[in-house]
């Protein structure tokens, strides 16, 4: 694991393309610079933040709903963690190009159950719009994730002592107020933990890209790792793809940062505890 | 309204809510299912066919006969179950170690590892095939087993730790005194005590490295070599779309997936959560 990572940081002060020749020619900054100017590279930056809040925003509101609805007795609990495990246990590939071929503007099942309903009258083509294609996508990466979120909110749940909720009925508390001052600050440590770690993978996407729009139409859905992908691997600048790699390690060791503290602390009060 | 009538409506909503979520959620894999089984007509069809008129195992066929899936599946099974097995060997040993020996900063050492594990893939394939294509060696299982064993290691050796510290010393004491050696306490009294965090570990590692993209899709280029998420995602040509042979690729790729499911929910959960949230 270090190795990569002395090795990266090396090969970005470089010009190095791998194909042809591959000589490594010295040029100290000059990748980091030119990162900072590339239009393009600032726009897959602002694309992938802008992914990041948004999907990792409602995964989290939709995963704390079935957190809530799931943590009650009920029959058929296995047929739901089945319902729950699978979004995440597909291979994000393939779930993607499922809902590709969902999207599809000629023969996509999204299309034709929309205008049964009644709310388009003519099929949109969803993925040949910028707006369109993101949506797609953000919403193939929700309906991934949400249910992960939902299981891991719920272990949280289910670690808080039903006597508190008990002894706050006694005095006389509401459902709501039970909510907003008992479950959410309990639950914050898993909160904290899950909006984290997500943050991080979102950060990474790229699977979701490659099998949807290739980062299209017009540049409007590329994300950093996709754009890192082309630089390196389709026009082999190797070194400039160094380059941007680190920068995105930079942004995502601070969030790794806050994650591991997230959970240090966690371990280091249980061993407090007991 | 009354109790009773709220009580009711409660329930009714409950249900709904719950239908809802498994219907979502289980639709893309049914209507990949039907979409594998239609023909090409139906498949190419506007207002869209649900329900196949004519089942067809054609689409089988020819992705068996025609794309390689059978090579594919064989690659993913064989990376996944070699870098799952080496994986979980090197990481007990190390929360072993970590959690027996009074080792200075374990806690530091844990986090350092775990920390690791956040450097993003992106970043580490680059040196990583630059290296690989030095040495000749792209295009090999041990290109992915590599780093599907150093990106997995992390997680599991967390969870061993955080499960062999709860074992009282005394059981340790005991192996000793009957003359077991440190290895044979970690062989015949952790093993079998940890079998279910580790059988966690293992189906989590192996599910992990069965969905892997990024490394498959850049460090394997010959078509015989790759797994099959890169191996049905490059069935695309540039500009068509072959639905068919995608549709019964995936619902090929997702069978191992759908049993695990089955079988183990449990011990998925219990190892994706316990990672999360300790206690």
């Amino acid at each position: 694991m270090i190795f990569p990572l002395i090795r990266v940081i090396n090969m970005s002060f470089f010009d190095y393309r791998v194909f042809e020749g591959g000589k490594m020619i010295y040029v100290g900054l000059k990748n980091f610079r030119e990162a900072f100017a590339d239009a393009r590279f600032l726009n897959a930056v602002l694309n992938t933040l802008q992914f990041t809040i948004v999907t990792v925003g409602f995964q989290f509101i939709i995963g704390l709903f079935i957190a809530l609805i799931l943590d009650k007795q009920f029959r058929g609990r296995s047929l739901i963690r089945m319902a729950v495990l699978l979004p995440w246990a597909l291979p994000t590939v393939i779930n993607s190009l499922l809902f590709r071929w969902m999207f599809d503007g000629q023969f996509g099942l999204f299309n034709d159950i929309l205008i049964r309903i009644g709310i388009v009258s003519r099929p949109v083509n969803w993925l040949a719009s910028p707006l369109g294609a993101t949506f797609a996508i953000y919403f193939t990466q929700i309906w991934k994730v949400s249910s992960l979120v939902g299981l891991i909110l719920l272990a949280g749940l289910q670690s808080i002592p039903q006597t508190i909720y008990e002894s706050a009925t006694v005095d006389g508390a509401g459902e709501l107020r039970k909510f907003f001052k008992l479950t959410l600050p309990l639950l914050r440590p898993a909160i904290i933990v899950v909006l984290i770690f997500r943050s991080l993978v979102a950060l990474q996407v790229f699977d979701v890209i490659y099998a949807m729009t290739k980062g299209g139409p017009a540049d409007a859905t590329e994300s950093v790792v996709y754009n890192i992908y082309m630089q390196t691997f389709l026009f082999t600048e190797f070194g400039y793809g160094s380059a941007m790699s680190l920068l995105l390690s930079v942004l995502i060791l601070l969030f790794g940062f806050m994650y591991i503290r997230g959970f240090y602390r966690q371990e280091s009060t249980m061993g407090e505890g007991v | 309204m009354n109790i009773k009538a709220a009580t009711m409506l409660r329930k009714t909503a409950f249900v709904i809510i719950l239908v809802a979520t498994v219907v979502i959620s289980f639709f893309p894999v049914v209507w990949m299912f039907l979409t594998s089984l239609k023909t090409s007509t139906e498949i190419y069809a506007f207002p869209v066919v649900y329900i196949p008129t004519k089942l067809t195992i054609q689409n089988y066929v020819d992705v068996f006969t025609q794309n390689r899936l059978a090579r594919f599946f064989f690659n993913s099974v064989l990376v996944g179950s070699v870098a799952t097995m080496v994986c979980l060997a090197v990481s007990s040993l190390a929360a072993y170690g970590l959690s027996r020996f009074r080792v200075r900063n374990n806690l530091l050492i844990l986090v350092i590892i775990l920390g690791f594990s956040t450097f993003p893939f992106i970043a580490s394939v680059i040196p990583l095939f630059d290296v690989l294509r030095r040495l000749r060696m792209l295009n090999t299982y041990f290109s992915l087993m590599l780093p599907y064993i150093a990106f997995n290691i992390p997680f599991s050796v967390w969870l061993s730790f955080a499960y062999f510290k709860e074992f009282p010393l005394s059981i340790e004491d005991a192996a000793k005194i009957d003359g077991c050696s440190r290895l044979g306490t970690l062989w015949r009294i952790f093993y079998p005590l940890s079998a279910p965090v580790l059988s966690s570990v293992a189906i989590v590692t192996f599910i992990n490295c069965w969905n892997e993209f990024i490394f498959a899709l850049i460090l394997i280029s010959k078509p015989q070599m790759r797994t099959i998420p890169a191996g049905i995602a490059l069935y695309p040509g540039e500009y068509s779309f072959p639905w068919e042979t995608i549709s019964a690729g995936a619902v090929v790729a997702t069978l191992p997936i759908i049993f695990f499911i089955v079988f183990f929910q449990k011990k998925i959960i219990s190892g994706l959560t316990r990672g999360a949230v300790k206690g």
